[in-house]
């Protein structure tokens, strides 16, 4: 559910600089986003660089070297960033070929669209027990196919819920996220017209040398914001990985909570470390995000 | 120091931070006083207990038959929440981090390694559970009511229930199921890719089972944690877990997560054996539509572990006195009677039935001696205690570590 | 070359059909998936249909006092989320937008920030605050909670209205003789109206299908449905599990759907 509507905002360079009145306050939009936004991540990384340091918590000294030659948290943090990666780029692929498939004014590509975002506002917890029940190697598609005769058992389904490379969680990501790119992509499409195009078209270019030269990386340019948000809302999410993944190795949020709820004191310590280094990735994603926006 | 530094954080991040009040009347306070001053005490007031809540049977045996008994009677609200085990620990630990005087929970369902975390780091209130009046009915010459995991309870807990772990199988599937571990040991082999447990208490309790069986019995880990033992032990479960594991489902690369997680792939055909700390639910979850009608309850006769399951009161329980009406009411032979009921939960009574009036052991005889359940004294003369709450966190851990 | 388009556009005719009702099937086979596992009681393979049709989930979501409980929850964090979230968020974009660049980065680097930090780490501080404050395990310790992603997106929404917003407008109105009363209620707040129902949806929906907040800062005493979602699901209760999660999917599309209605309704108006 992440930026909804304000996904066509990140991107639009707004010319509008001389309307601004002169005597615009500095403090009061400091202090707002001070109070209001600043507070709360200062508390929560914060409490997560204490506990890193041993201040709160009863972390042993030393979490962060232990935790940095845990092989089990790089292969967690490996699963993580490869759910979000595959994740996402599956889901970008997904939008960008229906936005240009289904972006023009046809009857068939308004019902398409309308079919392709319906998936949008469903929250993560519902995908991910729908996709369980589908999914699954006793699930609905495999008694499909089984009535249809195209298996024999369960067994025969390939193993896509709880699996080493978690395709359960990854397909349940691009259903939840290729939404949101996709109204990305439409939106961009809308605002850049078809000039650029159309001058490539009349200069000899090939449908496909324009798609590849013009379409393409204005539409990835403008989309690289929503991209990173995607990207790191995969990373962070806890709720799809728990109900779908694997249990070897865990997601990072699955490892964080694991840690954090094991009886044994110096575990417990621990997951203040790996939570920092959690935070830290998205932190540096944040970054990113505002370095490719434009219109700042 | 750190106190000042975790104060400091917090004054500048809340505005209404760092107030504190006074503290409320501990169970341990409580419990000198004559029953009917708690009594007194607790009528108008309300009880939060943090419990496990997954099973809709047990909610509803909590919120629609115990909480209007015990306002009726004793004019105590009773408000179930979630929460258990490791959760519970991490919850109560937060709540004495944060130095706040009250906590939220009145009281707390646990056993085991939870009662063992919670008293090492003195998270519970008491001792006031052998003040109850109900509770000289309970059966207190079974060991596996009188000790939790081995521990005394020492008055910081109260026993409600008893437990033991079955395998459950598909009569309609597996005619015949292997009835002892080796006999399972060469079916699992014959079937790969149909056997699993899960990875969390009742597969735990599984492998602890295993691991006796393996060792000479149970009374090889009587008496306290042993390394030693300990070592010898988890070498030989993880040689045979090890041979097993070419032939376990998905080759022993995952495990479900939960219980419900082996249910669900038993009931769909993808593995043909489940199990359950309840040796009754075969029976309880066929009613609710979780398990196929055909499924039965299979005792292995190398023996299965048994377990009680207990109420305590937190440290910083603001209702102490309504907890333990409670958990009196808990112990009362109506409650026993209509919580071992299957179609309300089949959990075990923690009462010496003998010793109750003629009229309340019928009742339970015949709640005991419904067909579908295991027979009472198959469950008997198979059950092995717990033993020390160590060997459990122990063999988790390496589990986790070693095996997955 | 009228020739040749039509040789080309069979094909593409053809492609466009079987990605539409791949694109369908993929859209629609997890909601249908809940929809009937709602309906199904001991429903398992190899059946490829439930044999009966069992409404008991659906009557129970409001007869049983737990389920009740937990939607009453959601719905009540949910709203309140949304308009505090909607109330602070405003000023602060627009505050924000009228500023100079430096300060809309950082406005914006903060919101980001509040929505990008991975609930389960940024719980953990929260965790320990609320508990501080004794709003532990309480509903309002948890609108504390959800309302810290929440802050971030709607900033994130003002920031951009904001951004574009022609302040001409208001300057126009001004010297036409608007006081500041008016300016706001004839000029601002109509031009406002879709932005508003955008971050109202936003705001619910935020909080909605929050879980790992909920999960850490409610410490298992506030229970939404979420969470319930996820209970039902690990004591292998599919049925109740589908019903909780369509009961989550239903007023999302309705909320959405509203504000796209609201939005339309806005956009005829300007036009």
């Amino acid at each position: 559910m992440r930026l909804l509507h304000s996904a066509p905002v990140n991107f639009i360079r707004v010319n509008s600089a001389t309307s601004r009145p002169a005597h615009a306050s500095r403090a009061v939009p400091l202090v707002l986003a001070g109070t209001l936004l600043g507070v709360p991540i200062a508390v929560g990384v914060g409490y997560l660089v204490a506990g890193t340091l041993g201040i709160v918590g009863n972390a042993a000294p030393g979490g962060m070297q232990r935790v940095l030659a845990d092989g089990a948290v790089l292969r967690s943090a490996l699963l993580s960033l490869w759910i979000a990666t595959a994740g996402t780029a599956i889901a970008l692929c997904g939008a960008l070929l229906i936005a240009l498939h289904f972006g023009d004014q046809a009857r068939e590509s308004r019902i398409a669209r309308r079919i392709a975002a319906l998936p949008l506002p469903v929250p993560t917890v519902a995908a991910a027990v729908a996709m369980l029940l589908l999914l699954s190697q006793g699930g609905w598609l495999s008694r499909i196919a089984m009535h249809l005769h195209l298996l024999a058992g369960p067994a025969e389904f390939p193993a896509l819920i709880q699996d080493p490379w978690a395709i359960g969680v990854i397909v349940a990501v691009v259903w939840k996220e290729l939404p949101f790119l996709l109204l990305v992509a439409l939106s961009l499409q809308s605002l850049r017209g078809t000039a650029l195009s159309d001058a490539a078209r009349t200069l000899g270019a090939t449908r496909l040398q324009v798609l590849r030269t013009v379409t393409l990386p204005l539409l990835l340019r403008g989309m690289s914001p929503s991209i990173i948000a995607v990207f790191v809302f995969v990373l962070g999410s806890l709720e799809l990985p728990l109900v779908l993944g694997p249990s070897a190795p865990l997601a990072l949020p699955m490892l964080i909570q694991e840690r954090r709820q094991a009886l044994d004191m110096a575990s417990h310590g621990e997951a203040y470390v790996i939570a920092l280094l959690a935070t830290v990735l998205a932190l540096g994603a944040a970054v990113a995000h505002e370095w490719l926006r434009d219109d700042a | 120091m750190r106190r000042a530094v975790v104060g400091a954080l917090l004054c500048s991040a809340t505005v209404a931070g760092c107030a504190r009040e006074a503290p409320p009347v501990t169970a341990a306070q409580m419990a000198v006083l004559p029953w009917d001053s708690v009594l007194a005490r607790a009528r108008g007031s309300t009880v939060i207990w943090r419990m496990w809540r997954g099973d809709p049977a047990v909610n509803a045996f909590i919120d629609a038959w115990v909480a209007p008994r015990l306002l009726a009677q004793y004019g105590v609200t009773l408000q179930a929440v979630s929460g258990q085990g490791n959760e519970l620990v991490d919850q109560l630990s937060v709540e004495k981090e944060s130095g706040a005087a009250t906590g939220a929970a009145s009281l707390v369902w646990i056993n085991g390694e939870t009662f063992a975390a919670l008293r090492s780091r003195q998270l519970l209130g008491g001792p006031w559970s052998q003040v109850l009046p109900a509770g000289a009915f309970v059966d207190s010459a079974s060991p596996i009511i009188s000790r939790d995991f081995e521990q005394d309870p020492a008055g910081y807990e109260s026993p409600w229930g008893t437990v033991q772990l079955a395998l459950i199988h598909d009569s309609a599937r597996t005619p015949q199921p292997p009835r002892t571990l080796a006999e399972l040991t060469a079916w699992i082999r014959v079937h790969p890719g149909r056997f699993t447990y899960d990875q969390s208490f009742a597969g735990m309790t599984f492998l602890k089972g295993a691991m006796y069986a393996l060792n000479g019995g149970a009374e090889t880990f009587r008496g306290g944690f042993d390394s030693t033992k300990y070592l010898a032990a988890r070498t030989r479960l993880f040689t045979w877990l090890d041979s097993l594991k070419p032939f376990l489902w998905r080759k022993g690369a995952q495990y479900p997560v939960d219980v419900a997680a082996l249910h669900r792939l038993f009931a769909n055909g993808e593995i043909d054996f489940t199990m359950s700390n309840n040796q009754n639910e075969a029976v309880t979850k066929a009613l609710q539509g979780i398990l196929p009608r055909t499924s039965r309850a299979l005792v292995l006769r190398d023996g299965t572990i048994a377990n009680a399951h207990f109420v305590g009161i937190p440290f910083n329980a603001p209702n102490a006195a309504g907890a333990m009406v409670v958990a009196n009411f808990l112990l009362s032979a109506e409650a026993q009677l209509e919580k071992q009921r299957p179609a309300v939960w089949a959990d075990g009574t923690v009462l010496n039935v003998a010793r109750l009036p003629a009229a309340w052991r019928t009742k339970f005889d015949s709640v005991v001696n419904d067909p579908r359940l295991v027979p009472a004294d198959t469950l008997r003369r198979y059950a092995r205690p717990e033993v020390s709450p160590r060997y459990h966190e122990r063999l988790q851990n390496d589990w986790r570590r070693m095996m997955r | 070359m009228a020739a040749g388009r039509r040789v080309n556009a069979r094909p593409l005719r053809i492609g466009r059909g079987i990605m539409l009702v791949s694109l369908t099937m993929f859209a629609m086979a997890p909601l249908l998936m809940l929809i009937v596992t709602s309906l199904a009681r001991g429903w398992f393979h190899p059946q490829v249909l439930p044999s009966t049709v069992d409404v008991s989930g659906w009557s129970e979501l409001l007869t049983d006092t737990s389920r009740r409980t937990a939607l009453l929850n959601s719905l009540v964090l949910g709203v309140a989320t949304a308009c505090i979230a909607t109330v602070l968020a405003l000023p602060l974009g627009r505050a924000a937008a009228l500023s100079t660049r430096g300060v809309r980065r950082i406005v914006a680097l903060l919101a980001f920030a509040a929505v990008a930090l991975p609930p389960v780490a940024l719980g953990i501080g929260l965790q320990l605050t609320v508990l501080t404050m004794g709003l532990g395990g309480s509903l309002r310790g948890v609108l504390l909670a959800h309302l810290v992603p929440a802050l971030g997106y709607l900033t994130l929404v003002f920031l951009g209205v904001f951004t574009q917003w022609d302040a001409r407008l208001e300057e126009a109105a001004a010297t036409l003789g608007a006081t500041g009363r008016e300016r706001w209620t004839r000029v601002m707040l109509p031009l406002l109206r879709r932005p508003i129902a955008d971050a109202l949806a936003l705001g619910f929906l935020v909080s909605w299908a929050q879980v790992a907040l909920t999960l850490l800062v409610g410490g298992g005493a506030v229970r939404t449905l979420p969470l319930d979602v996820l209970a039902m699901l690990q004591s292998g209760q599919d049925q109740r599990a589908a019903v909780g999660a369509l009961a989550l999917t239903i007023p999302a599309l309705v909320v959405l759907g509203a504000a796209r209605v609201a939005a339309r309704r806005t956009t005829a108006v300007i036009a």
